[in-house]
């Protein structure tokens, strides 16, 4: 059996359901509007926007959102049960609704980070293509991480309540100062677009810290998943 | 094909008591309600309930494993197709989970009477639909050489149930185990009977013995208006005794000439469609009290 087609049923689910439609304009609403407002008022920067607003609300949320539709509202287990009835191999089918949640989160939280500097940049603000592009690079990072992170949430508990666990947890976690912080997406994610550093972690190291994040949420929610 | 050594089951406060059982390619009945554990021993059979003790080998290997599913075509009631896809796209992603040729969704699905349902989402599935689509994909599959189905008739679309006794004997080299409460639903597609009684298994009888193990004669008619037909046999002096669900009378009478007139005559009276009249096999508390001698084929 060809791995891609146990990614046809996730992806399925995002693109045919209007559960991550309807967040990610909601979110994308809120988001936008408040980078305009503050343009307006002439406050506005992109990294503001990125840091208060983006960052800690607007992309978990649309990551959390994501998620949930890929794995069609329920659990890791539960959402690869029709594959798994079929021979599909039961840790594949998770992983492979998982890989297309984390794409799909890194590809609309760059290309939404990206429009936020866009919709606030000054003349204050760097280069606005370079500041672009490095806000795309860190929202794909940041979003891949957060996706996954929620992944391994969705394979805990009944119906994936870890999921919302899991973000609280990021929230919790990513402003607490200590070294548990270095857990949990938040933390590298705000340090990648120039805010508080992850305790004494570099920029680059917060990167790899958000693939680490990324690749052992992954195994770790496939790994969850016995039958 | 299956085979259980000393296997025992719990799920849903329903216990299997150790029970060594061998079914090969035909097919089987497990009877009991869910509380004798036939319900339990099915889904440990389908890989969804791990046994507490003892072993079940499936196709040869663990019924959880991918590769033994990929040859089993699961059915429980409360069964779920993937959402979002169409019919005729689950079809198609089955068999390539199966390792299957590529075939028309309407040549697995016109079968069971169920071609309009090939452009159809799976979310706006009946139950009755969805387990019948089910079914189809896993009759229609080269691969799959064993099918539990959950009460066969119950929550089964219409045209599938009546094509189900057909399709299932069409299926010669498979192993077919259905699971069920009902005497009669049993007798309608299986060829030997495993009788649970209390998660005991009680004794392993063919179809004969089933049908002759009665004191009284008994007929079944399926009928379009039930209780109609109940009211007009109620009347009949040859009725002992009769019962109605939504689709079908039983009776009872003393002398099978008599009881065959006296259902005649409520036909005509009730002036209802009569889909079948059926002699009616033993209860499932008959048989349970008829067989609680020692078991044949048990250990």
């Amino acid at each position: 059996m060809s791995f891609d087609a146990l990614m046809r049923l996730p992806l399925a689910r995002l693109v045919r359901t209007r559960r991550a439609a309807l967040p990610l304009l909601g979110w994308s609403v809120v988001a936008f509007g408040a980078t305009l407002l503050a343009r307006h008022a002439g406050a506005s920067s992109d990294d503001r926007s990125l840091l208060e607003i983006y960052a800690p609300f607007v992309m978990p949320l649309v990551c959390y959102a994501l998620v949930g539709a890929a794995l069609g509202g329920e659990g890791v287990v539960s959402a690869s049960r029709p594959l798994v009835r079929f021979g599909a191999s039961p840790r594949l089918a998770a992983l492979a609704a998982g890989i297309v949640a984390t794409v799909a989160a890194a590809i609309v939280s760059a290309a939404l980070a990206a429009l936020l500097v866009v919709a606030a940049h000054n003349a204050g603000d760097p280069p606005l293509a370079h500041d672009a592009a490095l806000s795309a690079y860190a929202g794909a990072l940041g979003g891949a991480a957060h996706a996954a992170f929620f992944v391994l949430g969705s394979a805990v508990g009944p119906r994936g309540s870890g999921r919302a666990g899991a973000l609280i947890v990021n929230w919790l976690f990513g402003a607490s100062p200590g070294w548990i912080s270095i857990l949990v997406p938040y933390t590298h994610f705000r340090a990648l677009l120039g805010g508080a550093p992850a305790v004494t972690l570099s920029e680059p190291a917060s990167a790899w810290a958000l693939v680490i994040i990324t690749v052992v949420s992954l195994a770790l929610a496939s790994a969850r998943v016995r039958r | 094909m299956i085979e259980t050594k000393l296997l025992a089951v719990r799920r849903d406060r329903a216990d299997v008591l150790p029970t060594t059982l061998k079914l090969e390619a035909g097919r089987h009945a497990l009877l009991g309600r869910k509380e004798d554990g036939v319900l339990a021993l099915l889904a440990c059979m389908a890989g969804d309930v791990r046994p507490r003790r003892g072993s079940i080998s499936v196709l040869g290997g663990a019924p959880s494993s991918p590769s033994v599913r990929a040859r089993v075509g699961s059915i429980p009631l409360g069964l779920r197709l993937p959402d979002v896809l169409r019919v005729d796209e689950t079809i198609a992603l089955a068999r390539r989970i199966r390792k299957d040729a590529p075939v028309s969704a309407a040549s697995v699905l016109e079968p069971f009477g169920l071609g309009a349902l090939a452009t159809h989402l799976g979310s706006t599935l009946d139950a009755g639909q969805t387990r019948a689509v089910a079914l189809a994909e896993a009759l229609a599959s080269p691969s799959v050489s064993v099918i539990l189905i959950e009460e066969p008739f119950v929550a089964m679309a219409p045209p599938a149930a009546a094509a189900l006794p057909a399709q299932l004997a069409a299926k010669k080299k498979a192993c077919v185990v259905v699971a069920t409460a009902s005497a009669f639903d049993a007798s309608r597609v299986a060829e030997d009977f495993a009788i649970f009684d209390r998660g005991r298994l009680v004794r392993i009888v063919t179809e004969a013995p089933l049908r002759a193990e009665r004191e009284r004669p008994r007929v079944r008619v399926v009928a379009s208006d039930v209780r109609a037909l109940a009211a007009a046999l109620a009347k009949q002096p040859a009725t002992l005794h009769l019962d109605f669900d939504a689709r079908s009378v039983v009776v009872d009478g003393d002398d099978p000439t008599a009881l065959a007139a006296a259902v005649n005559a409520a036909i005509v009276e009730s002036q209802t469609q009569v889909q079948s009249i059926e002699p009616e096999p033993a209860s499932l508390e008959d048989l349970q009290r008829e067989v609680a001698a020692p078991t044949k084929g048990a250990a």
